[in-house]
């Protein structure tokens, strides 16, 4: 007897061919690894790029202290002249801020690139010795022109010290308020590496951070 | 150390779902042949107080471009108690006349969306079963587009591209960028055979084989993720047809979001306990991919994105910003992994403009782009975290 059912349209449906794409995934693993290991690449350059930066300007702000140097080793063999100490006190009115912002710049590489990194220590060390030969400077040439300045010194330490944010930003907010007051800002763990920061703690008797000396 | 691992697992899956559709689409494009008859379609629309969209996608079911002897539809209200009903009554009168295809409605108590559809499904004969939503609009041409599908004889479901239907509110556009990707991650999946889901608003499968796997499950709050994992455990592959569209209306609000969301992750989560069989490399790609990779959406993720969230809420009351020198501390607070989730992020935004172009008829907007990934890693743990809650607690899931 004919069938009365109408044939299907469809073709008859089969269960499908299972496979693993190994080769796919391989491929994607190494197009995958290829990008990252450039993207690591990059940012390891970063990172060297970031401290050269700090570098750059530190040496800069270097530079600029030994012309101040120069005015300083002639007032020595004579009184300086009254354009001498107005070139005194423009070169105090730029060093400081610059001084200032490097001193932030370092502490943010600091934080960034960890207070062990050979470079940040590096880089930290010069720039103490910096500050001190600035203090010391500008207290000399204070002397010889007779120019009203005042002067913290900020000892503070980045391991184990609550008190040295609010010390800090107590500064900044008094830095902020008088332009002629000149901070310089030292790391006490530093007391142990670096002459600078040893001697400045010694002569003014400190012991421990937060410490704030008015001069 | 995990910032690395995972920027380098979603680069890889960027990488590897770009890799698959440009090496196999081709390849799959040729196996479909036009069919030499179309074949018989019954349209199953469960509806469960649905007055608000139902007339809307009757005229778009009644638009679709196939022959009016070959479509049947069928509407089975769920128990509803409001004016579904009438509405799909009042429909029926208006298009009496006309030369769009028939319309029967069918009321039954309510029990649930799956149990509506199997309720439509007995009661129909077609060889081609298309499940549809109540407040989704297929395009005149989808239906066709997926029937054609079928010319492989190894598909036993097609799928199509879903679209959030006029996003109006922030909400509604975030998923409108959210419906692309998971359009193209259906579309390379189908490439590798491993579909995971069969997506509500608009389905289609051979009867032959829900004879075969059985009827939708009417206990899974998922019930289209829970048919997808049923045929790929029996070896039936579903097909994405990209370029059959569907829109669908998207939760408008935060609230209405989240109940859906969780939802959805609280259905997959059951699923998955009860497939986790199917992590075996006998089901080919979906066994050593898709399912692995679900595991670790749906459960490491979560987790990850949860930790990150804590990390930002606890350093951001302790977090200096310098506005004096703001270029240089965004430079020097760049690290080298945050370079590579910025490389994997970049890399996503491609994807995904890439994705837009093969699932939808119009690029993604950049501003619907940028909130979905700045919002996305925010919205995504908090509704697993409620999904967990309400698992764990054992709260009655609603069908939105």
């Amino acid at each position: 007897m004919p069938s009365n059912k109408k044939p299907s349209a469809l073709p008859v449906v089969e269960p499908v061919q299972r496979r693993v794409s190994v080769r796919t995934y391989v491929l994607a693993f190494l197009i995958t690894s290829v990008i990252f290991v450039v993207g690591l690449y990059l940012g390891s350059q970063l990172q060297l790029f970031k401290s050269d930066v700090v570098e750059s300007q530190l040496q800069s702000v270097q530079a600029r202290t030994a012309a101040f140097e120069f005015l300083t080793a002639a007032s020595a063999a004579q009184p300086l002249s009254p354009a001498a100490c107005q070139l005194f006190a423009q070169e105090t009115g730029k060093n400081n801020p610059d001084t200032r912002q490097l001193g932030k710049r370092l502490e943010a590489l600091e934080r960034s690139s960890g207070a062990q990194d050979a470079k940040v220590i590096e880089l930290k060390n010069t720039y103490f010795y910096l500050e001190a030969r600035d203090y010391y400077l500008l207290q000399l040439l204070k002397n010889a022109c007779g120019a009203a300045s005042s002067v913290r010194l900020y000892f503070y330490s980045n391991t184990n010290c609550p008190a040295c944010s609010q010390a800090a930003t107590q500064l900044e907010a008094e830095a902020a308020a008088d332009p002629s007051l000149s901070i310089y800002s030292f790391d006490l763990d530093y007391a142990t590496r670096n002459a600078a920061v040893r001697q400045l703690a010694d002569q003014n008797n400190v012991k421990s951070a937060p410490a704030v000396i008015e001069k | 150390m995990i910032e690395y691992a995972i920027a380098f697992l979603f680069l890889y899956l960027t990488v590897f779902s770009l890799l698959v559709y440009v090496e196999r689409s081709g390849e799959k494009r040729l196996a479909l042949r036009p069919l030499r008859r179309l074949p018989s379609v019954a349209v199953i629309v469960p509806a469960h107080n649905e007055q608000a969209g139902i007339q809307q996608s009757l005229e778009s079911l009644t638009a679709l471009d196939y022959p009016r002897r070959l479509i049947e539809i069928t509407v089975v209200d769920d128990g509803s108690t409001d004016a579904t009903r009438q509405k799909v009554l009042d429909f029926i009168e208006a298009h009496k006349i006309s030369r769009s295809p028939a319309i029967r409605l069918y009321s039954k108590k309510q029990g649930g969306k799956s149990s509506a559809l199997n309720y439509g499904i007995a009661r129909t004969k077609s060889e081609i079963v298309v499940t549809v939503d109540a407040d989704s609009m297929p395009r005149p041409d989808s239906l066709k587009k997926l029937v054609t599908a079928f010319s492989d004889p190894t598909v036993a479901a097609a799928v199509c591209s879903v679209h959030v239907h006029e996003p109006r509110t922030a909400i509604q556009w975030l998923q409108s960028v959210e419906y692309v990707a998971n359009g193209f991650i259906r579309t390379v999946n189908s490439l590798i055979d491993a579909v995971e889901v069969t997506p509500g608003p608009l389905s289609a499968f051979r009867r032959s084989v829900l004879r075969d796997v059985g009827p939708f499950d009417e206990h899974t709050i998922t019930e289209d993720q829970e048919m997808a994992l049923r045929l790929q455990s029996r070896h039936y592959r579903i097909a994405a047809v990209p370029s059959a569209y569907v829109y669908t209306q998207a939760p408008p609000t935060f609230r209405a979001l989240l109940r859906q969301r969780v939802r959805w992750i609280r259905g997959g989560m059951q699923n998955l306990v009860r497939y986790s069989h199917l992590l075996h490399p006998q089901f080919g790609d979906f066994g050593v991919y898709v399912v692995p990779a679900a595991l670790f959406f749906m459960v490491v993720l979560p987790l990850l994105f949860l930790r990150f969230i804590y990390n930002v809420v606890v350093q951001l009351p302790t977090a200096s910003l310098n506005l004096s020198d703001p270029l240089f501390n965004l430079f020097v607070g760049i690290e080298p992994v945050q370079i590579l989730l910025l490389t994997s992020m970049v890399a996503g935004v491609i994807w995904l403009l890439f994705a837009s172009r093969v699932v939808s008829d119009k690029n993604v907007s950049l501003g619907a782009l940028g909130l979905y990934f700045l919002v996305q890693p925010f919205l995504f743990p908090l509704f697993w975290a409620a999904s967990v809650f309400e698992e764990l607690t054992r709260r009655k899931p609603s069908w939105e």
